[in-house]
């Protein structure tokens, strides 16, 4: 900014200042550094002190000679508005102010008329000593037009007194300014893209942004940054941005972009005489890392050249850049890692879907299927790992007991063109399991690698210790590119896994078609064993019918070939479950041997099987069998399109299961009702409850409820299966029906269209 | 004193002609009749008593007849069912101080292989007789046990003499 002063006016000044306006040109003074819109500059300091005291002009020296003797340089310059300001860059002090200097006190001429020394054309009338608070020493000149009153020397000693702590002071806030000036740049460049990392271009533009607000407060006519994205040791550092597009728009390189990383970024100054503009060259350091330069180049006024100030307002805003680069290029580098993960990920779920429907199919389309998934990963692979140009995946045969041999199964890229000899490697995988990768030029070379190959990485493809293949990679950088051994391990277990898989369904179907075999063979020795039983059974139930009928035997032994009847016909029974197990299991269905059955049919068989139970149940629980004859005899002259001995299977597992979980003392209940089309028999008994929840899960293969489970233990969950089979066998239906302690097991049976007429 | 035998049987067809043979061959004899594991281990106390000097022992053995205020089984009952619940009485036997030494006699139509399968061992005061031997073949092996533990047993139709 620049700090507007009202000067006294011409002949106010000609006298003096006054002891009086001391005060005011200190505050005005003091308020070109802390003014609070922002700090003035230096020629606006020395504005104030040539207008504090009349003077036409003033100028601020600095001599930072460390050793030799001092040489002042320019620092800043007022001069009133008429005088014509001097052009050249490069000013020499006048004698008054090497005098000075060189004595540390107040230089005044002796005589004004004689050889005064003059600048810009003005006579100097003063020169004092100034001592800035880095240590530098200086001068303030004043310049003309006439001698110097005592009140002015007196305002001028006073102001120059503070000097030194106001120019330290602008110069700290002129820093805190820029870097707050770069700090709002940068954040513009990360609110513009919160999630990703800027585009290089918009970039380029924001740092464009940073180098014109340098160039504005330095001031220097040129500003531009220098980067570099990988750390090289050559310290080669290619234009990335500048104050102003040049070559429209498009950094070019430009003598210096290769600087030397050790450097300290010290200014260099222009020798006398020569032409070419001061630089000011300033490392963009992060820890010991450097990653570019900022340069200056070039001054807009005096001085005209750059001071060590200028290096100190420049080094925080290096470091601000540094910075700044190095997330730019971290989150860069995340982003694009996130990226190819995604890619994987995504890769990998339809790869699966590929390995699933791989796995469905007979074994037969084995080799075409591994082809096709094996090429699917390396789409995948060359999708991911862009860095990669030649992929191969390889499967492994046990030739010997010792050396598994590798056969190609699929290759991508320039694998299929040229590949090289990657015998060492894999030798080294097979045996090690574990992935091997190589950079090594000599080893490439070895490998009969072309010129275009910076990478070889071979991957096992394995599960646990077995190894299946291995997965060939390549590519032409000089490393391995990020997230590639990782990438390349992934999809190498996958395939692992693929091949595991569809080796362990390979045994599975080759069991499970054994398994069948078994199966089939045990049901039929069961099949074979139930007509071997089932003939001597029926027989031995017929004699003993007879005996029983011929009435010639006593009540005791009467009792006893009733057991005897009983048994052999639970027995048969229980054959004719195996039977029926094993036709079932086998994948069969029971075949009725269907046939006409009439009341009188009906009630025989209910008759006969409750007596059967009655006499096998247990005499000490108390438990009655009981056929209701009036309920079965609604059946009227209608028949039942049954299979005869399927049914007596059915009721007979009924009353089984009622003798084996009624109360003692309970009755058990047989039945029939006619609805609509249908006979239904029933078994009610009152014992062990079912929960109503398992009514449908009761008729499921070795299903057994709670509380028969609790209670008795035994049994096998096989009875209720049988019987849904076979009634649905002979197109009925079974249902179970539970109120309290109380179940209902009911066999839906069809009624035939035919009538039976009384005989 | 006349022998005491127990037999825990839950099938009431197998149980009556199992009591008449050993109501045959042993007549001095006393044979009780336990029908379940629950009953089983009510009559433990009774038992621990008067230690009977044979337990004829069906392996697979019902928990308890059904009734609506059976309390539920135990937790070993539980958790290891019914198919084995005759080892589970006589490890109970064995178990305890003072029915330690009844030998018992697994009589079960389950083979031998099947109760020692996976590496268990029948308990050390168990010897296994199949359902589908010869009834006879049960009755020597009580006399056996008797004998070993208290001396020679009658049986019907022989003196001590004729035993020798």
């Amino acid at each position: 900014m620049t700090i507007s002063i009202q000067p006294p006016a011409r002949d106010a000044r000609s006298t003096s200042p006054g002891a009086s306006s001391s005060g005011r040109w200190l505050r005005e003074l003091t308020l070109v550094a802390l003014h609070p819109d922002g700090p003035g500059t230096l020629a606006d300091l020395t504005r104030v002190l040539g207008l504090a005291t009349g003077a036409h002009g003033a100028v601020l020296w600095e001599d930072r000679t460390a050793a030799g003797p001092a040489r002042l340089s320019l620092l800043s310059r007022w001069l009133e508005g008429h005088v014509a300001p001097a052009r050249s860059s490069r000013v020499a002090a006048d004698s008054l102010s090497d005098h000075a200097l060189r004595c540390r006190s107040l230089a005044i001429p002796a005589d004004l008329a004689e050889d005064q020394p003059s600048l810009f054309g003005l006579p100097v009338t003063a020169a004092m000593p100034v001592d800035y608070l880095d240590g530098c020493r200086g001068v303030l000149t004043l310049l003309g037009p006439g001698e110097l009153s005592d009140e002015a020397f007196d305002v001028a000693a006073e102001l120059v007194g503070i000097l030194p702590e106001l120019c330290h002071t602008l110069r700290e806030r002129q820093t805190l300014a820029l870097i707050n000036g770069c700090n709002t740049i940068l954040h513009d460049a990360d609110v513009e893209s919160p999630d990703q990392p800027l585009p290089r271009g918009r970039l380029r533009e924001h740092l464009g942004d940073v180098c014109a607000l340098v160039a504005q407060v330095l001031p220097c006519t040129e500003v531009s940054i220098f980067l570099q994205e990988e750390l090289t040791t050559e310290g080669r550092y290619p234009l990335f941005a500048r104050d102003t597009p040049r070559d429209g728009g498009h950094p070019t390189p430009q003598p210096g972009a290769v600087l030397d990383a050790r450097s300290n970024g010290l200014h260099r100054q222009p020798r006398v005489g020569q032409e070419d503009p001061p630089l000011l060259d300033v490392p963009l350091r992060s820890g010991p890392q450097v990653w570019g330069w900022i340069r200056c180049r070039g001054t807009q006024g005096p001085p005209f050249h750059f001071t060590s100030s200028d290096l100190s307002l420049l080094n925080p805003v290096a470091a601000l850049l540094a910075r700044y680069w190095r997330n730019w290029l971290q989150r860069r580098t995340i982003c694009a890692e996130n990226k190819s993960w995604r890619q994987l990920a995504a890769g990998v779920t339809s790869f699966n879907s590929l390995l699933a429907e791989g796995c469905r199919g007979s074994a037969a389309q084995d080799l075409r299927r591994e082809r096709r998934v094996a090429e699917a990963a390396l789409l995948m692979v060359s999708d991911v790992v862009r860095d990669a140009t030649g992929a191969s995946v390889s499967r492994a045969v046990i030739a010997t007991a010792s050396a598994p041999r590798l056969v190609p199964v699929a290759s991508i890229g320039d694998a299929d063109r040229s590949p090289p000899d990657l015998s060492a490697l894999t030798d080294e995988v097979l045996r090690t399991r574990h992935q091997r990768g190589t950079t090594d030029p000599a080893e490439l070379a070895g490998a009969g690698a072309g010129a275009g190959t910076g990478w070889l990485l071979c991957t096992p493809i394995r599960v646990d210790a077995q190894v299946y293949g291995v997965l060939h990679t390549r590519g032409p950088s000089s490393e391995l590119p990020a997230n590639a051994a990782q990438v390349y391990q992934i999809v190498a277990d996958q395939l692992g896994l693929y091949l595991h898989l569809r080796q362990a369904l390979g045994h599975l179907e080759e069991a499970r078609r054994s398994l069948q075999d078994n199966l089939r063979s045990q049901a039929e020795v069961m099949e074979d064993l139930k007509h071997q039983l089932v003939s001597p059974l029926r027989t031995a139930t017929d004699r003993t019918e007879l005996v029983i009928r011929g009435g010639r035997v006593d009540t005791r032994v009467e009792t006893q070939l009733k057991a005897v009847r009983g048994l052999c016909r639970k027995a048969s029974r229980v054959a004719m479950s195996a039977g029926v197990f094993a036709a079932l299991s086998k994948g069969g269905l029971p075949a009725p041997k269907l046939e006409l059955l009439g009341v009188d049919d009906l009630l025989r068989m209910l008759i006969a099987a409750a007596d059967d139970a009655q006499v096998l149940s247990n005499p000490r629980l108390g438990i009655t069998f009981d056929v209701d004859r009036a309920s079965v005899r609604q059946l009227g002259r209608r028949l039942v399109d049954v299979d005869a001995s399927f049914l007596q299977q059915c009721i007979g597992n009924l009353l089984d299961n009622a003798a084996k979980y009624s109360y003692p003392g309970t009755q058990v209940h047989v039945g029939g009702t006619r609805t609509g089309d249908e006979l239904v028999l029933e078994v009610t008994n009152t014992g062990l409850r079912l929960d109503p929840a398992d009514v449908t899960r009761c008729l499921q293969r070795n299903w057994r409820g709670e509380s028969a489970r609790n209670a008795t233990g035994e049994g096998s969950g096989i009875g209720l299966w049988i019987v849904d089979h076979l009634v649905r066998s002979m197109q009925g239906r079974v249902d179970v029906d539970v109120a309290a302690d109380t179940t209902t097991v009911r066999l839906h049976l069809p009624l035939a269209g035919a009538v039976r007429h009384q005989t | 004193m006349a022998p005491y035998f127990v037999v825990v049987e839950d099938d009431h067809l197998q149980e009556g002609p199992l009591q008449d043979h050993l109501a045959a061959a042993f007549p001095d004899a006393a044979v009780e009749t336990l029908c379940s594991e629950r009953e089983f281990r009510e009559r433990l106390p009774a038992l621990r008593s008067r230690p009977p000097d044979v337990v004829v022992m069906d392996v697979m053995l019902r928990w308890t007849l059904p009734a609506s205020d059976a309390p539920p089984p135990p937790p070993d009952v539980a958790a290891d069912g019914y198919y084995r619940a005759g080892l589970r009485c006589a490890r109970i036997l064995l178990a305890d101080a003072r029915l330690a030494r009844v030998p018992v006699i697994l009589y079960t139509i389950l083979e031998r292989g099947d109760l020692e399968r996976d590496g268990r061992t029948l308990p050390s005061s168990c010897t296994y007789v199949g359902k589908n031997t010869d009834l006879d073949v049960l009755s020597r092996m009580i006399r056996a046990l008797c004998r070993a533990q208290t001396g020679p047993v009658r049986q019907r139709g022989t003196t001590p003499a004729q035993r020798g």
